[in-house]
């Protein structure tokens, strides 16, 4: 468990300090996998934000739409938010876990177990262990989750446009063009959001 | 990448103030692009100074890049004028933007990044002096950091040597794609073992940091150098151009593309030796230029680099160019200090000479540098290696050799291109050897008039069937085989006797035979002869004589018989003794003498000429049943001292003849047979069976010798022996007398074993002398060794094939008149019989195989026997002058000693002899034996006259004569004496 912690931690403090992490590939597999699982389970989502009123309902129409495009390949400065997003939810997760567990005995709760790949015994034991697994359903639902709650963490809806972009995997450019804003804002504000983010 | 400082410990309230400078900076925005003369004053609330220097320099950086990209440049002065407070933080922020935008020109980039992303400081590594890593470096001083992490000197304690350990910073460790690069970078970088390279050691690892051990360097990178002082000296900029040149050759050799080349990539050493360093963003180079992302540093890119992501050694080739001028002046060629400064720049990015300059190496160099900067890849230099000869004092022969060393093949093949031919040199030798060959051709004509060839061999064999049918034989026979031969008794008796030239033409003898051979079975030479025609041809001698039904037949070029001999059958024994006349289907009314010499044309005499009876002196090869014998006389007395007396021998078995001879006082009184003169004489014999087995023997020790020392060029060698390889089988198989009998089975096979001995002779040689060769005389290899590698079409190759063909042209006209001009003036030349090779006339098959067979020995004379003696002699005199005369010394005393004219033959020789070592030495091995190859042209009969039979051999050398010249006059002409040569194209 310490581990996972650790791991995490340093993980956070990686998108937060905005250097680059390690794993890109873990993690192009990752989402690729994320993307065949969201397809397979909640059909082909492949709805865009074109309102900028609009939000994002599924953050995996994001996912998928940006895997599709092919823009999580590359640069690395566009996964950021992603990973961040993917580590505290698994955080979140390992903590339901370790919850239940201790409470009761025997059977854990269904839904915290089966969020990893393998079930409860196989918890993993760091970041790169979970990256590597296979995402399960649950954990989809649980990402949902996260999304949601941290996307109201933010107060500005252009915060919230920018985050919703930026999972979508539109680089910084893309995404000042289309809010009319200068680089500067976009870059300030994503700092903010990481910031709000990873700070708990 | 930009470094930031770090600016914000994450807590709660920092978080909020964030949010409030954001908020801020909302605002401003949207105020400012309403009305861009808003001012930043208006938007900072009364905040604690502390939290003003944030929002302040948000500000600022959203002011400036939005009035940036409206075009304006605000200068860091009005803001601080206006916010005195803050004039630091205010001129980082300037600082900072326009190293972003400078830095992205100036650094090293990885990937394309279109935003700037905020990066924290990357934390050190943090290794202090002192600290050992890994178990084996100890720490001595941190050099430098780069973009990947820091360099430090250390030492390495297993081996007690300094190394530097470049060592990926801590943040960047965990990162795969880094620890990929570094991976990456050691491996290429360690394919690449060069003196101006940095050696890269090895990739290692301690606890998690991954760190490169290098070779440590004493010195400073050639950027700050040039920083320094400025422009350097001018021969300092070449030579450390010429190496910087052999260090980037060596790396392009490995297939290594370095893709990142700047002067701050360049180490300058303790004793000013430059050394190429990073090989970061390397990556090999399989031909194809590669477009893998934005690699390099964009001031130094190529065009095709910095647009179209696409690199190769010719983009390096670029960054080369600038480098040197970097080296010349002291700057960049072009003060570029934004990106669409860059990109205007690469469109046109050739740089001019800034003053005039003042020495011709100077201007050489700019012509490198314009050279290589050339926009289109195409048009610049095809490999380093051009550059570097491009350069003054560029010539790799010239460097080995005053370096001392051998150069090896692939120099020579680099040299560059001295003793070319100016265009009016090149067309006045072109135009020396066309004007020699219609010379040539003039004097054949003559000469064939003369002789009087003037019916095909076809013709004759038709003549000589019809004789064998009028003197009863007119089966039509199993194998049939015939050609030309010169009458050499003959020849030597008119040349000692002073008889005139019309002697060898008069019929009454002739000097120039028809022979004719026929046999029930197929006429298989079964032993081969090198000395003869080919190898294994059927000719008077082969096979041999035995076989009962054979006939053999020669008449002049006429058709009138001079010889025959038939081996009898038990048939014709047979009716012999039964007194029949013939057999059954031909009326024979006259008596078989009567029918021989109508055969012979001496029936029906005239001129006061008689035939005379006497008794018999010759015995015929077969059996015989009637001798008869004739002595040709003349009636009167004045014919009796000019012409000689003949004799006419013949024999019949029956009434068939089966033995003839017309004969001279010069034949020898008892030959039947082909005289085998040439074994007689202990000291001939001697010299004849040892210096076949010398040679082999002292060949094979040197080419073991050079083995041993890998002095030898073993790729030409295998590839030349393989050429004559294919040479001798293809020449043999086309000159062979093939049969449709199992024997041609052994006839295959000793030709297969003939071609394997030429191989290996032609292998052992060049083995055992071209190194040799190579460090005497370097320059007569450059031909050679191009046309060895492909490079057919090269100038030099071209010159080389020019002038030896008009050398060749002006030999062969040398020896005709060496022949002919005793003929003129009143005498006979034996040396006749050597400058005819009459086979060619033979048919198209043979001719094909002459052809091909004369470049085979013009390739075997001009290396193997020529050089060889050179050699020797320039082992023994020391000299190349000395060498050079007792060369055409000993060979022209060699070749007059067997001619009768000793003197005419010695001056003739002597010219030829000069000539060839002339040529040897100024131009080349090539020169010799293309020389050698049109000399055996020259010696096929031609004439201008092509309704002749013959003509087409002759003229079939003529073209070839002339469509080779011409080739070596285009390859000459076709490319101007200053630029690069196709040797360029290949080897690079």
């Amino acid at each position: 468990m310490e581990q996972f912690d650790q791991s995490v931690t340093q993980w956070i403090d990686g998108v937060r300090s905005g250097r680059d992490d390690a794993a890109a590939s873990l993690w192009d597999r990752y989402f690729r996998r994320l993307e065949g699982l969201a397809r397979r389970k909640f059909g082909s989502a492949s709805r865009r934000v074109v309102d900028e009123e609009d939000i994002a309902l599924s953050v995996f129409d994001s996912l998928c739409a940006g895997v599709r495009e092919g823009r999580f390949t590359q640069l690395r400065d566009r996964d950021d938010l992603w990973r961040l997003l993917v580590v505290l939810t698994a955080r979140k997760a390992v903590d339901q876990v370790r919850r239940q567990t201790s409470q009761k005995r025997g059977g854990g709760l269904v839904r915290g177990a089966s969020v990893f790949a393998g079930g409860d015994d196989n918890m993993p034991q760091s970041i790169e262990d979970f990256v590597a697994a296979e995402p399960t359903a649950e954990f989809v639902a649980l990402l949902e989750e996260q999304f949601a709650g941290r996307l109201e963490q933010l107060t500005e809806p252009v915060q919230r446009q920018i985050a919703t972009k930026k999972l979508e995997g539109e680089s910084n450019e893309a995404i000042a063009q289309q809010l009319g804003v200068s680089i500067r804002t976009v870059e300030r504000k994503l700092n903010l959001i990481r910031l709000t983010w990873a700070a708990e | 990448m930009n470094d930031r400082e770090p600016a914000v410990p994450i807590g709660q309230d920092d978080i909020l103030l964030l949010q409030k400078i954001d908020t801020i900076c909302d605002v401003f925005e949207k105020a400012f692009l309403l009305n861009p003369d808003v001012r930043l004053e208006e938007f900072l609330p009364d905040w604690p100074h502390g939290q003003l220097r944030p929002l302040l320099a948000q500000l600022l950086e959203l002011e400036l890049d939005h009035r940036r990209q409206r075009g304006d440049c605000p200068e860091p002065e009005s803001y601080i004028s206006r916010f005195p407070d803050f004039a630091e933080t205010i001129s980082e922020v300037f600082d900072r933007c326009e190293s972003d935008a400078k830095k992205s020109l100036y650094s090293t980039v990885e990937a394309e990044s279109n935003t700037q992303i905020e990066r924290y400081h990357s934390p050190s590594s943090g290794l202090l002096p002192g600290s050992v890593i890994a178990g084996r470096y100890r720490i001595a001083s941190i050099l430098g950091k780069g973009a990947m992490g820091e360099v430090y000197r250390a030492d390495d304690l297993k081996l007690g040597e300094t190394v530097a350990l470049k060592l990926l910073s801590q943040d960047v460790q965990a990162h795969p794609a880094r620890l990929r690069m570094l991976t990456n970078e050691v491996r290429l970088a360690r394919t690449v073992a060069h003196p101006n390279v940095c050696r890269v050691f090895d990739i290692g690892q301690s606890e998690d940091s991954h760190f490169l051990s290098m070779e440590y360097i004493d010195g400073e990178d050639l950027q700050s150098l040039i920083r320094r002082i400025g422009r350097l000296p001018l021969t300092k900029v070449l030579e450390l151009a010429q190496q910087l040149c052999s260090g980037l050759a060596a790396a392009h050799e490995k297939g290594v593309v370095h893709r990142d080349l700047k002067p701050a990539n360049v180490m300058i050493d303790g004793r000013g030796c430059a050394k190429l360093t990073d090989f970061g963003v390397a990556r090999k180079f399989d031909g194809e230029a590669d477009s893998d992302g934005l690699m390099g540093t964009p001031l130094y890119m190529a065009p095709e680099q910095y647009f179209e992501r696409q690199t190769s050694p010719q983009s390096d080739v670029f960054a080369l160019g600038i480098i040197f001028y970097e080296m010349l002046t002291g700057r960049h060629p072009h003060h570029v200090t934004s990106k669409d400064d860059l990109r205007q720049w690469l469109s046109d990015p050739v740089p001019h000479a800034q003053r005039e300059t003042e020495s011709e190496e100077e201007a050489l160099i700019w012509d490198t540098i314009q050279w290589c900067m050339q926009p289109d890849p195409k048009q610049r230099p095809p490999g380093v290696a051009a550059v570097a000869r491009r350069l003054p004092g560029g010539d790799p022969i010239a460097r080995a050799i005053a370096s001392g060393t051998t150069p090896t093949p692939q120099q020579v093949v680099a040299a560059s291109n001295d003793r070319m031919l100016d265009p009016k040199l090149a067309w006045t030798v072109f135009a020396v050897a066309m004007v020699g060959l219609l010379v040539v051709a003039g004097l054949w004509t003559n000469l064939i008039d003369k002789i009087g060839l003037s019916d095909s061999p076809r013709a004759l064999a038709s003549k000589a069937r019809d004789s064998l049918q009028s003197l009863g034989y007119n089966q039509s026979p199993g194998d049939e085989a015939f050609g030309f031969e010169i009458d050499r008794d003959y020849l030597r008796y008119l040349t000692e006797h002073q008889q005139r030239w019309d002697r060898v033409t008069d019929p009454n003898p002739p000097a120039v035979r028809f022979w004719y051979r026929s046999s029930p079975q197929a006429l298989v030479p079964r032993v081969p002869d090198w000395s003869g025609e080919s190898y294994l041809v059927a000719d008077t001698a082969r096979p041999a004589f035995d076989t009962p039904g054979m006939i053999r037949l020669k008449s002049d070029s006429e058709g009138r018989l001079l010889e025959l001999d038939v081996l009898p059958t038990v048939g014709m024994l047979r009716e012999g003794d039964r007194g029949d006349a013939a057999s059954s289907d031909f009326e024979l009314t006259e008596p078989w003498e009567r029918r021989l010499l109508d055969a012979a044309e001496l029936s029906n005499l005239s001129d006061g000429k008689l035939l005379t009876e006497r008794s018999p002196e010759l015995l015929p090869s077969g059996y015989a049943d009637q001798r008869k014998a004739w002595e040709l006389k003349s009636s009167t007395e004045s014919h009796a001292n000019e012409e000689p007396d003949l004799r006419v021998e013949a024999a019949a078995v029956g009434q068939r003849p089966v033995f003839f001879r017309l004969l001279g006082q010069w034949d020898p009184g008892s030959s039947l047979s082909a005289p085998n003169a040439a074994g007689s004489g202990t000291l001939r014999v001697i010299i004849i069976l040892v210096w076949f087995p010398i040679l082999v023997a002292g060949g094979s020790f040197f080419a073991w010798r050079n083995i041993c020392r890998g002095r030898s060029d073993l790729r030409t060698a295998k590839r030349i022996a393989r050429i004559m390889f294919g040479v001798a089988l293809v020449v043999c198989l086309l000159k062979d007398s093939h049969v449709f009998s199992a024997l041609e089975f052994d006839m295959l096979l000793a030709t297969l074993a003939a071609a394997l001995m030429v191989m290996a002779f032609v292998w052992c040689s060049y083995v055992a002398l071209e190194p040799d060769t190579r460090r005497l005389w370097p320059r007569t290899l450059i031909g050679w060794s191009r046309l060895m590698m492909g490079n057919y079409r090269d100038p030099v190759v071209g010159r080389d094939l020019l002038v030896g063909a008009a050398a060749g042209v002006l030999v062969g006209l040398m020896k005709l008149l060496n022949s002919l001009l005793p003929l003129w003036v009143g005498g006979v030349s034996d040396s006749f019989a050597t400058i005819v090779n009459f086979s060619p006339l033979m048919g198209m098959r043979v001719t094909l195989a002459e052809m091909i067979a004369a470049a085979g020995f013009g390739v075997l004379y001009s290396f193997f026997t020529q050089l060889l003696f050179l050699m020797l002699l320039r082992v023994v005199l020391r000299t190349n002058l000395r060498a050079g005369v007792a060369y055409v010394v000993f060979m022209s005393l060699l070749v007059a000693s067997r001619h009768h004219q000793f003197w005419l033959t010695m001056a003739f020789t002597g010219v030829e002899m000069t000539l060839t070592v002339t040529l040897f030495m100024r131009f080349g091995l090539l020169a010799v034996a293309v020389m050698h190859f049109v000399r055996l042209l020259l010696k096929w009969p031609m004439t201008v006259d092509l309704s002749w039979w013959g003509a087409d051999a002759g003229l079939f050398a003529v073209i070839a004569i002339a469509v080779l010249t011409s080739l070596g006059l285009y390859l000459v002409l076709a490319t101007p004496t200053s630029a690069l040569t196709s040797a360029d194209s290949r080897s690079g």
